[in-house]
């Protein structure tokens, strides 16, 4: 399956995404730059807040690490010093998660999310207008049981069945931005995940050609970040009658 | 964080003088709601509503736990209504604010305290096992009226939901979980409504004119009140709260008045959420097995004897 963004599905927002994959539903919501706190005031820069909410319950010290890796990612991508002392916030609601049915190991669950996260925030942030300084993209990966195959975009089997979880995030110049893994794996292993995510990252905002209609056909996956994207800017424009 | 961008005294101004010649905004008529939407999830116990464009989405979701030492019968009902800044910039993380302060203690007067889960069935063994049971509520876009949403959803969401089946043999508890036996629904009582009404105090000092009174008030028009009133009732009229904050006082054959115009809207809740659980049902029940599935005992209620 492949992920799915819609946009802009919040009104009070500045910017707003829903983000789908096999494994998760993400809403992402994103305000700035906006009035920011004196004690979290940087001079030269916009602070960056990243809120993550579960499904159920309330936040814990899992949410907060995740809230760091992201605000440190996502610090990397926003032009930061294009609005020194506001506040760049970005709140990130777990609206569907596997099923509890499915035991996954703790810390595999933890950098399994990340992904989805990654791409929620992202599209919201574009949807918001932020100044932005690269594109990126994150991609999961699970290695098999058996050490060897690696399956991207895992469904609640796979991941329940794994041996390692790998989440990268890379840009349009397939940069690692982002790397997180979970779980027993070798460098020989993580290569191999590395090379199959840098390709589906790059797939995934793969410049579209005239025949964009022929390629979703042959099974060969969709650019769908830049599908979505370049739906974004279509309807941005739409009021004054641009393409 | 910014506080909420208050109105203007002109838009303050107008919103009034435009409620004395009987106008919203919006041109609604005073007691009428904004439309609502009401969509439930994939899984158990997710319900999504919006009026207007207020959105709430309410996740009910269980554990198994030790029930309190003093209310060994009873089964662990909780309401979490933490506000994020999704809904409105103006809500922190980690404070409570005045908003959600009052969300959360209106729920729970309505809907806990009013007896509306019955928590006894959420009992297991007496005293050892319990479900706990939590309600998440989360607002993600706030544009007035959140208690009335919330509420809704809550109701839908707690309707909605299905629990484990469990099974007793001695001091051992087993959990099946969806895959193995089909989850049992929730006993409810009644379906509390809140219902809330703007008040504005239009009245001079010379004339006794009541005020006018607004359901389903928007955000703007909600920073323009003088107070609220928050009904609680179910559809046969029977109140669960009523509450009344501002400090101008509203008088009794006013507030008897909301409390017709309430049942009304409680009624009408009532009807859209058991037609959209029908709908969701029959969506759910491909091929009509869903009653062969059932592993719940029929309770058929007799008249008591005599």
């Amino acid at each position: 399956m492949s992920p799915e963004l819609t946009n802009h599905p919040l009104i009070r927002a500045d910017g707003s995404a829903t983000h789908t994959t096999s494994l998760f539903t993400i809403l992402a919501a994103v305000n700035g730059p906006i009035e920011v706190q004196r004690r979290d005031e940087l001079p030269e820069e916009a602070a960056i807040e990243v809120n993550i909410r579960p499904c159920a319950g309330i936040g814990g010290p899992r949410e907060r690490w995740l809230e760091s890796v992201l605000a440190a990612l996502l610090k990397s991508v926003l032009l930061v010093h294009a609005h020194p002392r506001t506040l760049m916030q970005v709140t990130l609601q777990v609206l569907k998660e596997p099923s509890s049915g499915v035991r996954v190991r703790r810390r595999l669950g933890d950098v399994a999310v990340l992904p989805a996260l990654v791409n929620a925030a992202f599209a919201a942030c574009v949807d918001a207008g932020l100044p932005l300084g690269r594109t990126v993209v994150a991609g999961l990966a699970v290695v098999r049981e058996d050490g060897d195959g690696v399956v991207v975009d895992p469904d609640e089997k796979a991941l329940a069945g794994c041996r390692s979880v790998h989440a990268m995030g890379f840009d349009a110049q397939g940069e690692l931005l982002l790397n997180e893994s979970g779980g027993q794996f070798e460098l020989r292993q993580w290569q191999d995940v590395f090379e199959v995510l840098k390709t589906t990252a790059a797939v995934a905002i793969a410049p579209t050609g005239e025949d964009e209609a022929m390629m979703n056909g042959d099974g060969t996956p969709a650019p769908w970040l830049r599908q979505a994207l370049e739906g974004n800017a279509r309807e941005a424009g739409a009021w004054r009658g641009v393409g | 964080m910014p506080r909420e961008q208050e109105p203007s005294t002109n838009e303050h101004d107008f919103v009034l003088s435009a409620l004395q010649e009987n106008l919203r905004l919006d041109s609604r008529p005073f007691q009428q709601f904004r439309p609502i939407s009401l969509a439930f999830g994939d899984e158990y116990g997710v319900a999504d509503v919006r009026i207007g464009k207020t959105r709430v989405l309410a996740k009910v979701s269980c554990e198994v736990t030790a029930p309190y030492t003093d209310r060994k019968f009873d089964g662990i009902f909780t309401i979490s209504t933490e506000l994020s800044p999704m809904g409105s910039p103006a809500f922190e993380v980690g404070r409570q604010d005045q908003t959600e302060l009052l969300l959360s203690r209106l729920l729970e007067k309505a809907i806990r305290r009013s007896g509306a889960l019955d928590t006894e069935s959420l009992c297991i063994i007496a005293g050892a096992k319990c479900f706990h049971l939590r309600a998440d509520l989360h607002v993600l876009d706030h544009d007035g009226n959140l208690v009335d949403a919330s509420c809704l959803a809550l109701i839908a969401a707690l309707l909605h939901f299905r629990r484990p089946d469990v099974e007793v043999r001695g001091e051992e508890v087993t959990v099946f979980s969806i895959r193995e036996r089909e989850p049992v629904r929730l006993t409810i009582q009644h379906l509390p409504f809140c219902v809330t009404f703007s008040y504005y105090n239009t009245s001079s000092t010379t004339s006794a004119e009541p005020g006018i009174f607004l359901q389903d008030a928007t955000l703007l028009e909600e920073q323009c009140r003088d107070g609220e009133i928050v009904i609680s009732m179910n559809r046969f009229g029977e109140v669960c709260q009523i509450a009344k904050y501002g400090g101008t006082p509203v008088d009794g054959l006013s507030l008897l008045t909301c409390t017709n115009a309430a049942l009304e809207t409680a009624k009408r809740f009532d009807k859209l959420v058991k037609e959209k659980l029908a709908e969701d049902e029959k969506v759910k029940d491909r091929g009509g097995l869903m009653a062969e599935l059932s592993a719940e005992n029929e309770r058929p209620m007799e008249p008591p004897p005599g």
